[in-house]
């Protein structure tokens, strides 16, 4: 078929799929999810995601003895279910005062990472990958799919697939090899959580200044045999995203336009030093120290790095989404801006979905009126442009990437190097989950030899009592999931909750319109985005809407809650 | 504009995008000659439906090995059927195609029975006026959204069985406690005393925040192995648990409950003896993380240093609330075992300091290059030991 011919089908094609994309709900992603979006046949032109469900957590964690929001806020999500206890624990800590000792905060590192790890495995392998599965790209993309055959995996030796189209067989749900691989590799990350936090989803074992559990050799070398039995899926999952990513550059340069968005980011950082007190006064110095630094990034350049002025930016807006919003009087609250999340409390408004109007149950997070994404990408980001790393065997920061050596198990070592992307879209938002395995792996493995130390030094203590005063106290928890962001405000009094406020990373990147009108990252990223697939007959699948999606792997418990 | 995703009346089943419960008709079941269908059925489907949720029980789901879950959805469990599953989380598909299969369900298209599994509490949507707090698909004619809540209405009636999985579904949980403002209730208190399911089934309850997933994969396989008419009818109790999974207070299978006989208590978390004093509810709590453990054995509550919150039990959270603090009922309990148990304590400190000698180390030094200074036993513990072993060889006549 000659070029224009080919153009003059396509443009017909294209003249027939003009309309209404509406996906509700969007499948694959945490919660009740919907979008909304118009195409003209060759690109998205608008688009509205919503939050499609609400349980008021807020208010269920109101008027409860403050120990108790620890298990009860957590509840709003089952996917990082220990990231919100800890971010619970951290701003209770805050108001009260109590701080964790050192093997504290090593275990809660280690179930972090391990955490992080389960997310971004989970994300990869069950919600982002069918996206590129070899029944999806057979339907929709024929032409791609048919390279994807002729095409050698250039990493074939550490994955073990010979060509492209073998990845994607691989990633078929229900019989791919690397769907059916990740289930139970999944079950072991979970067990490893288990074995610093009690139980997962939901731990059972943290309070403020507390890791419940009486910590012994047994615990590290359970936790340290299962570490040794992941790397060589870390490998394989570097390899193979690698090579389906370039690939599908190569085969369709749409693929580079597809969720493109500019590199705006927000993230808090996570993985504490264990020696580095947290409090409002020591925001910075705390965030400095994190293996993850915190970081506020626009158009590719880091604006703060000071946690202290992250969490002053942050603005919850309203106008488009099913609440209002009231002010809260906090006596002996920090001098911040009358209507942070610090001061502010919503008040659920349900409505009609109307996209001119209310249309989410997600609030629109912004930092000082920027739409920003908090994302895995954004945390590799301000991660390699870091000088500072802590001194180490296994993380190396070079200013322009991150490498890291996964150690040898069946798989020899293997220096896995992960480089800052000339742009921000789909693909590289999944390339950074699968280098966040790698990276929150090794963090992981950080921490446990730091574990080692304090064992050898005696400190084997993971708690410090709470004493419960009964005054006006308010704190903030700023904390990261597998995702981005978590951010959990407390204010009490007598004991008991007044106010509680939960944003989480899905807050920010699905997040509707704000109050100027501006779209979310997600709905940013959609718009502008290329209609890839094939549809001959003129119907589309929505697989571009989908793709844009996940790879913010959006989850509605943490956004709407 | 008109909307360019395929039309709902021309789902082709070799599309990848087409509803499960159309594409999975292509799917030739294992014949009985490869020794795997075993009962009348060769698959059923599992249409899981979300109300006041957090995805946790999905999670718990992911984590079972009894059998496992990707085990059970590919049909590769003997004598089970292959479950079609119909969930938000895992579909391919998106949008109308993927509430195609609850239409087929309601208009009874499915080409097989279906079961519902619902996780998260019921909410009440005439709460929400205008507005919804969940809504999943809409109709087709008009677009008016279609709640979740809606979709328990429709669906059950024609279910093989509705299961509720986690305190949410089983009892109201955490959004139908105190601060409540979706009035979420319980699938039983939605559906009612007088619901049956087609196939002649009340409510099945697998409580737990989160449950463990082990158990809830064993009561569907127990369910599915009797309806293939191969297992026992499963027994359950009188709100509808599994009754061997739910019988016994966790309590009684907690590793700590020795320290509780013998009246040691932890003072503050993160010590190994008995939690009660902290604020465990064990002793009254009915569940079987202390045997089972959470992922495939691994983790639980008292068993690696947590309090039970009773989060199993239907008065989970307000009636065990402040958590943190000690339940009523132990001011006399664990002061009566301190008491008691305190003396026992001793007096089997005294026997195992014993048994830790071989006979021909009673009245010389123990030749371990471990430690110095070993005293022998005190000269009353030798009369006690006197004492002991002659009682004990009197049972031999």
């Amino acid at each position: 078929m000659g070029r224009t011919r080919q153009a003059v089908k396509r443009t017909t094609a294209q003249n027939r799929r003009q309309g209404v994309l509406n996906l509700n709900p969007m499948t694959r992603v945490g919660g009740g999810f919907g979008v909304r979006a118009t195409t003209d046949g060759a690109q998205i032109t608008d688009a509205h995601v919503s939050g499609n469900f609400f349980r008021g957590y807020e208010k269920l964690a109101a008027g409860r003895d403050i120990r108790d929001t620890v298990p009860i806020v957590s509840r709003a999500c089952g996917w990082c279910g220990g990231i919100h206890q800890t971010t619970a624990s951290m701003a209770l800590e805050m108001a009260t005062g109590v701080r964790p000792p050192p093997m504290a905060l090593v275990m809660r590192n280690i179930a972090q990472c391990t955490e992080t790890i389960w997310v971004h495995a989970a994300q990869l392998a069950t919600r982002a990958g069918p996206d590129y599965c070899a029944p999806v790209m057979a339907e929709t993309t024929p032409s791609v799919w048919a390279k994807a055959q002729a095409t050698a995996a250039p990493n074939a030796p550490v994955h073990g697939y010979a060509t492209i189209a073998d990845i994607m067989e691989a990633m078929t749900p229900l019989t791919g090899k690397y769907w059916t691989e990740t289930i139970p590799a999944g079950r072991r990350v979970m067990e490893m959580i288990s074995l610093f936090y009690g139980k997962f989803p939901h731990p059972s074992v943290l309070l403020p200044g507390t890791v419940g559990i009486p910590i012994t050799w047994g615990s590290f070398t359970e936790y340290f045999t299962r570490l040794v039995a992941s790397v060589d899926y870390v490998k394989q999952v570097c390899a193979l995203w690698d090579d389906v990513i370039d690939f599908l550059y190569e085969a369709d340069d749409r693929f580079a336009e597809l969720g493109a968005r500019p590199a705006n980011f927000l993230n808090a950082g996570c993985w504490d030093d264990v020696r580095s007190p947290y409090s409002y006064e020591t925001l910075d110095e705390n965030g400095a120290a994190r293996l993850a630094p915190p970081g506020v990034m626009i158009d590719g350049r880091i604006v703060t790095n000071r946690l202290s002025e992250i969490h002053g930016g942050i603005e919850e807006h309203v106008r488009h989404s099913y609440y209002d919003q009231e002010r809260v009087d906090v006596r002996g609250g920090p001098s911040l801006p009358a209507d942070h999340p610090w001061f502010t409390r919503n008040i659920p408004r349900p409505g009609p979905f109307d996209p001119s109007g209310r249309y989410s149950w997600s609030t629109a997070a912004r930092w000082k009126g920027q739409v920003v994404e908090s994302t895995p990408l954004g945390r590799l980001w301000l991660t390699a442009l870091r000088d500072d790393f802590p001194p180490n065997d296994f993380i190396e920061c070079t200013g322009d990437g991150i490498r890291i050596l996964v150690p040898m198990n069946f798989q020899p070592e293997t220096k896995v190097e992960w480089k800052i992307p000339n742009r921000v879209n789909t693909l590289e938002r999944l390339r950074a989950d699968a280098y966040g395995i790698a990276f929150a792996g090794l963090c992981a493995a950080i921490t446990l030899l730091k574990g080692f130390e304090l064992t050898r030094l005696g400190e084997m203590n993971s708690t410090e009592p709470l004493k419960l005063s009964g005054d006006e106290i308010s704190g903030v928890g700023l904390w990261e999931t597998g995702r981005g962001i978590n951010a959990h405000w407390v204010h009490a009094k007598g004991n008991l909750v007044q106010n509680y406020q939960i944003i989480g990373s899905s807050t920010w990147n699905a997040s509707p319109r704000d109050d100027a009108d501006n779209p979310g990252p997600l709905e940013e990223a959609l718009i502008g985005s290329p209609i890839i697939e094939e549809a001959s007959d003129g119907e589309l699948t929505g697989v571009d809407a989908m793709r844009v999606v996940h790879s913010f792997d959006p989850c509605m418990n943490c956004a709407d809650h | 504009m008109t909307n360019v995703l395929t039309d709902r009346t021309h789902f082709d089943p070799e599309s990848v995008f087409s509803p499960n419960s159309v594409r999975s008709r292509l799917i030739v079941a294992p014949t009985s000659s490869a020794g795997m269908a075993l009962g009348p059925m060769d698959k059923i489907y599992l249409i899981w439906l979300n109300g006041g949720s957090c995805d946790g029980c999905t999670v718990a789901a992911v984590a079972s090995t009894k059998p496992p879950v990707e085990k059970l959805i590919a049909g590769l469990v003997p004598g089970l059927p292959r479950v079609e599953l119909i969930h938000p989380l895992v579909a391919l598909e998106s949008g109308p195609a993927f509430m195609e299969n609850h239409f087929m369900a309601e208009r009874n298209e499915l080409d097989a029975p279906y079961v519902i599994v619902w996780e998260g509490s019921v909410f009440d949507e005439d709460l929400s006026g205008d507005g919804f707090f969940y809504r999943l698909g809409e109709e087709a004619g008009s677009g008016a959204p279609i709640t979740t809540t809606d979709w328990l209405r429709r669906l059950a009636p024609g279910a093989a069985a509705v299961v509720a999985i986690g305190s949410c579904a089983t009892w109201g949980g955490i959004p139908a406690s105190h601060g409540n403002q979706t009035g979420s209730v319980a699938v039983m208190d939605f559906l009612g005393q007088d619901y049956r399911s087609a196939f002649g089934v009340p409510v099945v309850n697998v409580p737990g925040c989160s449950p463990i997933g082990d158990n809830f994969m064993e009561t569907a396989a127990a369910v599915l192995l009797f309806l293939q008419g191969m297992g026992p009818l499963p027994e359950f109790d009188a709100l509808g648990r599994p009754a061997w999974l739910f019988g016994e207070t966790v309590h009684r299978h907690c590793p700590r409950a020795g320290y509780y006989e013998e009246g040691v208590f932890a003072d503050h978390h993160g010590e190994k003896e008995c939690l009660v004093e902290l604020g465990c509810w064990g002793p009254v709590v009915q569940c079987n993380i202390a045997e089972r453990g959470m992922v495939n054995g691994v983790g639980g509550c008292m068993n690696m240093g947590g309090i039970c919150i009773g989060c199993t039990m239907p008065a989970f959270p307000d009636k065990f609330s402040p958590m943190f603090s000690i339940a009523p009922g132990s001011l006399v309990s664990s002061t009566t075992s301190r008491v008691v148990g305190g003396f026992i304590r001793r007096m089997r400190r005294v026997t195992a300091q014993d048994k830790n000698l071989t006979p021909r180390w009673e009245n010389r030094d123990k030749p371990s290059g471990w430690a110095r200074f070993q005293p022998g036993p005190t000269k009353s513990a030798k009369l006690i030991h006197k004492l002991y072993r002659a009682y004990q060889h009197t049972k031999l006549s």
